[in-house]
C-alpha cells in the first residue's frame, strides 16, 4: 500500500499544478475611419494614429492560485500589413490578487508575447488598443485583426 | 489487498487526468476583435473662393485680351485609384464669353490642359490616385469675342469633383 502511494502522489502533484486560471474577455473595438481623420483636411495624410477608449475589452482571470502572465497576440490574416496594433493596461480590475506591468503600449505580434502579470483573481482589467501605420495608401475596405489572451 | 490498491491508484489518476481536461475546457484564452473599416476618402479643397477676371481692353483690330487669373490653388486627398477631378458651371456663360480651367496634375495623374467649363463637367485631370498633395496650381481665363459686346458683371460658381474615372 505504501509503495503504491509514492506512485499516486506525483500524479496528484502534477493534477494540483494543472489548476489553471480561467480567463474571459469583453468588447470588441471597431474603429471607421472616414475623411474627418485626415490630419489637416484636403492634402493631408491621415492621422498618424487612432485609439481606442479606454477599457474598451475588459478581461477577468479567475480561479487563479498563485502569480499568472497575461499574453496577448495577434491571429488571422484578414488586417493590412501597414497597421500595427498595440494594446495597453489602463487599469488593474478589482480582486484579491495583484497586477503588475502592461501601462505603456505594446505592439501585437502573431508571437505571444506578455504584456502584463498579476496573482490570483482579478476582474475589470481594462485595457486600451491603438493603431498606427494607416494612411491613404491603405486601401477602403474592412480589416480585422483577432487578439488573442493568454492566461498562464 | 494488491488488487485493491491498484484500483485505488487508477481511479485517483483518473480524477488527476479529469481535472486537467476540465481545466483546458474552462478556458484559459479569450478572444476579441479589433475592426478597422476604412472608408473611400475623396477630399478637395481650394486655396480661396473667388477668383475675378475682367476683359476690359484689347489691341486694335484684335479680339478683346484674355483675362487670366492665377492665384488659386487646390488641394487633394483621394485613398481610391483611377480618379478624375472634373470641373462644371453653376450656369452657362453667355454667347460669345468663354471661361476657361487649366488644373496642373498631382503625381502620376494627367492634366486635361485648358478646358472651356460649361454646366457639363469637363475632365480636368485624370489619372489620380491614392495621393495627398497641396498647392497645385489652377488657372483661370476668360475670353470674350467683340460679337458679345458689353457683358454685365456676372458671378459663376465652378464646382470641381473627384470622382470616378
Amino acid at each position: 500500500m505504501k509503495s503504491s502511494l509514492h506512485k499516486i502522489l506525483p500524479w496528484l502533484a502534477l493534477a494540483g499544478l494543472a489548476q489553471g486560471a480561467d480567463l474571459t474577455s469583453s468588447g470588441d473595438w471597431i474603429q471607421t475611419i472616414t475623411a474627418a481623420h485626415l490630419s489637416s483636411g484636403a492634402g493631408s495624410d491621415l492621422q498618424a494614429q487612432f485609439e481606442s477608449v479606454s477599457g474598451v475589452t475588459t478581461l477577468t482571470v479567475a480561479n487563479a492560485s498563485g502569480a499568472w502572465s497575461l499574453r496577448a497576440r495577434r491571429s488571422g490574416g484578414q488586417g493590412h500589413p501597414d497597421v500595427t496594433v498595440y494594446v495597453k493596461r489602463t487599469s488593474g480590475g478589482g480582486g484579491s490578487g495583484s497586477i503588475s506591468g502592461g501601462t505603456a503600449y505594446m505592439e501585437l505580434t502573431t508571437s505571444d508575447a506578455e504584456i502584463f502579470s498579476g496573482s490570483e483573481a482579478r476582474s475589470g482589467i481594462s485595457l486600451q488598443f491603438k493603431l498606427t501605420g494607416l494612411s491613404r495608401k491603405v486601401s477602403p475596405a474592412t480589416y480585422l485583426s483577432s487578439i488573442i489572451f493568454t492566461v498562464q | 489487498m494488491i488488487n485493491k490498491t491498484k484500483f485505488l491508484a487508477v481511479a485517483i489518476l483518473s480524477a488527476g487526468i479529469l481535472s486537467l481536461s476540465q481545466n483546458a475546457f474552462a478556458g484559459n484564452t479569450a478572444e476579441q476583435v479589433v475592426t478597422y473599416e476604412v472608408q473611400a476618402i475623396n477630399e478637395l479643397s481650394v486655396s480661396a473662393g473667388t477668383a475675378t477676371l475682367t476683359v476690359n481692353s484689347a489691341t486694335a483690330g484684335s479680339a478683346p485680351n484674355v483675362a487670366t487669373d492665377t492665384t488659386t490653388s487646390y488641394a487633394i486627398t483621394t485613398n481610391e485609384t483611377n480618379r478624375k477631378i472634373t470641373g462644371a458651371l453653376s450656369a452657362n456663360m453667355p454667347t460669345g464669353v468663354v471661361l476657361s480651367a487649366t488644373l496642373a496634375a498631382p503625381t502620376g495623374a494627367t492634366s486635361g490642359g485648358k478646358l472651356a467649363l460649361s454646366t457639363t463637367a469637363a475632365d480636368l485631370v485624370t489619372g489620380v490616385a491614392t495621393l495627398n498633395e497641396s498647392g497645385k496650381g489652377i488657372s483661370y481665363e476668360l475670353s470674350a469675342t467683340s460679337a458679345a459686346g458689353v457683358v454685365p458683371s456676372a458671378t459663376k460658381t465652378v464646382t470641381l469633383t473627384i470622382t470616378a474615372g
